[in-house]
């Protein structure tokens, strides 16, 4: 054996500015949020007035409902890509109801609707064990399908006292029409479940590491399950919200909306692998979008570009997001 | 530091968690970039800025855990990224495997290069790395922990493949907790702390305990706890009896007493961990009756066990008992959550008080409980595991390789631990691969093989000799019907 050096090395400890890029990753998503909007009440005389502030906040509504749920889906370890279907469903059965029922009682059953559809999401992928990505998406056609029948076929159902029935969402409280208020409402109470509840503690769990989760006790099948059955119970709303406002429900009104969903609950930057993320995030993601799309129409630009804008800022968001995880990873 | 590697040699790497072992071993693999200093190969400086870099000068890693394609075939993961495997065909790809398997019987590896890796055990798999690095032309091959998720039998097979590669020139980096496959292999031994070099010499001068005291920074005691006599007649908490999987696990019976510790030995694979898991109900098992107090239960599922009392650290951590991304305390109150929770909500002020005493009591370092446990040493991972059975006190612990991947300091604490729920009249159900563990613990030992319970020992009766015949003798069983 020689004995002469092969290999001689002299390595000092890894240092750096780490702190300041996680920080940059928690908080990145609010600071270019609140860029955006200084650039917009810069740019333009319009954006800062109430109305208009008014508008970007009830325009969120839906959407924000939808994010919402996927929000806890995702964390999950799940996806829902039947949220926009849930929508269009939940509509039309609120349609039907206020017009046999009342207003309470139309919400209630699109609400009913929701929880049942997202039981059946989750009967399937965790009895039938179906991967979610895959359950969803089929459900999302059944879903569709279903309320077309409900329609026969006509595609769309008429509410008869539209007037009463749009106070639902088009009330206004402190000028802001109750829609908006509905769905802060909603971001409230599930970051409440998320943060404070022990089913909450257990989303976490089961979407960062479901073997752990089993083997500590947790009922992952059941919180699973939940988690599906929250996201419908607000893509219901959502559902009811569209009825009320247009006082026309229809049936594939929300097909296409699930993927603005996600893309809402990515910017934020809650993990797509699951069991790290916050809605707070979702929030912020979706006024995002609703900021850019806003400021783009009073800046007058083609609604040509609209989408390329939107997509380029979520492939920004996911590339940053990615970077910095790799970077400021302990 | 400064550390230098000589062709041919066998150089181990010790040293504490955390100490940097790893860390050195990525920098020389171009796995991690070095801030500063220099890395010299054949005296003359050089910048590793991939793995690739690297590789082209002979020098390639194996980490803990292992990079190979699971579907894939031996040969395949071999020849993968290979730069004369990329074109040229049906036929250069046969002459290939050939070579590959030339590879394997020159070094007397025993894979079958056809099999996919998915099908093969740890060792084995660990083995197609080595002939991936072999068929680079590596000269110098880092292992990290080559022998930590092997049975005794495996490692030594392993240690002469080592010791083959040596002898033909091939200089090893041997990073390892195991002081003994330290001592026994390696020519030269480095010693780290925190980052830096504290000892670095001939391993013929070095004892266990010269690298521990190395290793912590003074004398430690390398001595087990004093086990303490259990009561003859005390009625046990748990008694399995005829215990059935259908698959791996065949008419296994024992009975675990408070304040015993009962070892279940047996080469790796033999069914001790689906034994555990049976028990904890984390598996249904075929047959058999699982008793608590004499009382027979339906254990069907993990909430019932651990109503009844029971807790399971199971044999991988990552995979199975932590949850990296949440918090210490998090991680320390899943499994009891009720304990602190309200109409549904979990009351912030309670869980915070409970966890920080019981992450207190096993002193985990650093005691922050809103910490993630992604970013604590693996250790003080193993003391979370531990807090979280133990916050809830268990009847009845099932502790599945408990100190697995734990450095030397720690697992002696862990030790200690163990013992000490024993008297106070814990019921612990012991798996463990190092026998030294097994046998300075465990106040009974049953052996397992293929299965099966084939002996149990008990008091002196407990030692390495007969827990290996008892392990070995059934194994060979099988062979003899074959040829008969």
């Amino acid at each position: 054996m020689s004995s002469e050096a092969l290999a001689t090395v002299t390595p000092t400890r890894p240092i750096g500015g780490r702190a300041l890029l996680g920080w940059a990753r928690d908080y990145g998503i609010v600071v270019a949020l609140l860029v955006l909007v200084a650039i917009f009440a810069v740019a333009t005389d319009t954006f800062l007035t109430q109305r208009n502030l008014s508008n970007l906040v009830e325009q969120s509504a839906e959407p924000g409902l939808l994010a919402c749920g996927m929000t806890v889906v995702i964390i999950a370890g799940e996806f829902d890509l039947s949220v926009g279907a849930i929508l269009g469903f939940a509509a039309v059965v609120a349609a039907f109801f206020v017009n046999e029922a009342g207003l309470v009682a139309a919400v209630l059953a699109a609400l009913a609707a929701g929880v049942g559809l997202g039981v059946v999401n989750g009967f399937i992928v965790t009895r039938l064990r179906i991967p979610s990505f895959l359950a969803t998406l089929s459900t999302a056609f059944v879903i569709v399908g279903a309320a077309i029948y409900l329609t026969d076929g006509t595609d769309n159902y008429r509410v008869n006292d539209f007037l009463s029935f749009s106070q639902f969402a088009d009330g206004e409280l402190l000028a802001v029409k109750y829609k908006a208020w509905i769905a802060l409402a909603a971001f409230v109470a599930v970051w409440a479940i998320l943060r404070g509840t022990r089913f909450g503690r257990q989303i976490f769990a089961v979407g960062g590491n479901p073997d752990a989760a089993r083997i500590s006790g947790v009922r992952v099948r059941l919180v699973t399950t939940g988690a599906f059955v929250l996201c419908g119970a607000l893509a219901a709303l959502a559902g009811a919200i569209s009825a009320s406002d247009t006082g026309v429900a229809q049936a594939d009104g929300g097909v296409g909306m699930e993927f603005a969903a996600v893309a809402a609950v990515v910017i934020g930057g809650t993990s797509v692998a699951g069991g790290r993320g916050s809605v707070w995030r979702t929030l912020a993601g979706v006024m995002l979008l609703a900021v850019v799309a806003n400021g783009f129409t009073l800046l007058y630009i083609s609604p040509t570009y609209d989408q390329l804008v939107q997509g380029t800022i979520i492939l920004a968001a996911i590339v940053a997001d990615s970077w910095l995880k790799r970077k400021a990873a302990p | 530091m400064d550390l230098s590697i000589r062709s041919g040699e066998v150089h181990a790497l010790v040293g504490e968690n955390g100490a940097g072992k790893s860390t050195l071993g990525r920098c020389l693999a171009g796995v991690l970039i070095p801030d500063e200093g220099e890395l010299l190969v054949d005296a003359a400086p050089v910048q590793y800025r991939a793995p690739r870099d690297a590789l082209n000068d002979g020098i390639t890693i194996v980490e803990q855990e292992l990079a190979l394609v699971p579907a894939m075939s031996v040969a395949d993961n071999v020849l993968l990224g290979h730069r004369k495997g990329a074109a040229g065909g049906l036929r250069r790809r046969r002459a290939l495997s050939a070579e590959v398997q030339g590879l394997n019987d020159r070094f007397a590896l025993g894979l079958e290069v056809s099999r996919t890796v998915e099908s093969l055990t740890v060792a084995d798999q660990q083995k197609v790395e080595i002939l991936r690095a072999l068929s680079r032309q590596a000269r110098i091959i880092v292992m990290d922990e080559p022998t930590a998720r092997l049975a005794r039998d495996e490692a030594d097979n392993l240690l002469r493949v080592i010791r083959m590669l040596a002898e033909q020139g091939t200089a090893i980096v041997f990073i390892s907790h195991i002081l003994d496959d330290v001592l026994s292999i390696a020519e030269r031994v480095t010693v780290m702390r925190n980052g830096e070099v504290v000892k670095s010499g001939e391993a013929a001068a070095e004892t266990p305990a010269s690298l521990v005291e190395a290793m912590l920074g003074r004398a430690a005691s390398l001595e087990f706890p004093e086990k303490r006599p259990v009561g003859v007649d005390v009625a046990p908490i748990l008694s399995v009896r005829n215990l059935s999987d259908g698959r791996r696990v065949h008419d296994v019976s024992f009975e675990v007493r408070p304040g015993e510790i009962l070892g279940l030995g047996g080469l790796v694979g033999c069914g001790r961990s689906e034994v555990a898991r049976l028990v904890f109900g984390a598996e249904r098992p075929a047959r058999g009756a699982i008793e608590i107090d004499g009382a027979v239960t339906g254990i069907g599922s993990v909430r019932h066990a651990v109503g009844h009392g029971l807790a399971y650290l199971p044999e991988n951590r990552k995979d199975l008992g932590l949850l990296l991304d949440l918090s210490s305390q998090e991680n320390a109150t899943l499994a009891h959550l009720d304990q602190v929770t309200r109409w549904g909500f979990i009351s912030p002020r309670r869980e915070r008080r409970e966890a920080t005493a019981i992450l207190e009591r096993l002193s985990v370092s650093p005691a922050d409980p809103a910490l993630r446990v992604k970013a604590l040493s693996g250790g003080n991972q193993q003391k979370v595991l531990f807090s979280k059975w133990l916050w809830q006190a268990p009847r009845l612990l099932i502790a599945d390789e408990p100190t697995r991947g734990v450095d030397v300091g720690a697992k002696f604490a862990i030790y200690e631990l163990l013992v000490e729920l024993a008297a106070e009249g814990m019921a612990i159900l012991l798996i463990s691969s190092e026998m030294e563990e097994l046998i300075g613990l465990s106040h009974r030992v049953v052996v397992m093989a293929r299965g099966r319970g084939v002996a149990e020992l008990d008091g002196e009766q407990v030692h390495e000799e007969r827990i290996l015949h008892a392990a070995f003798a059934s194994r060979a069983e099988p062979a003899r019907e074959a040829s008969a």
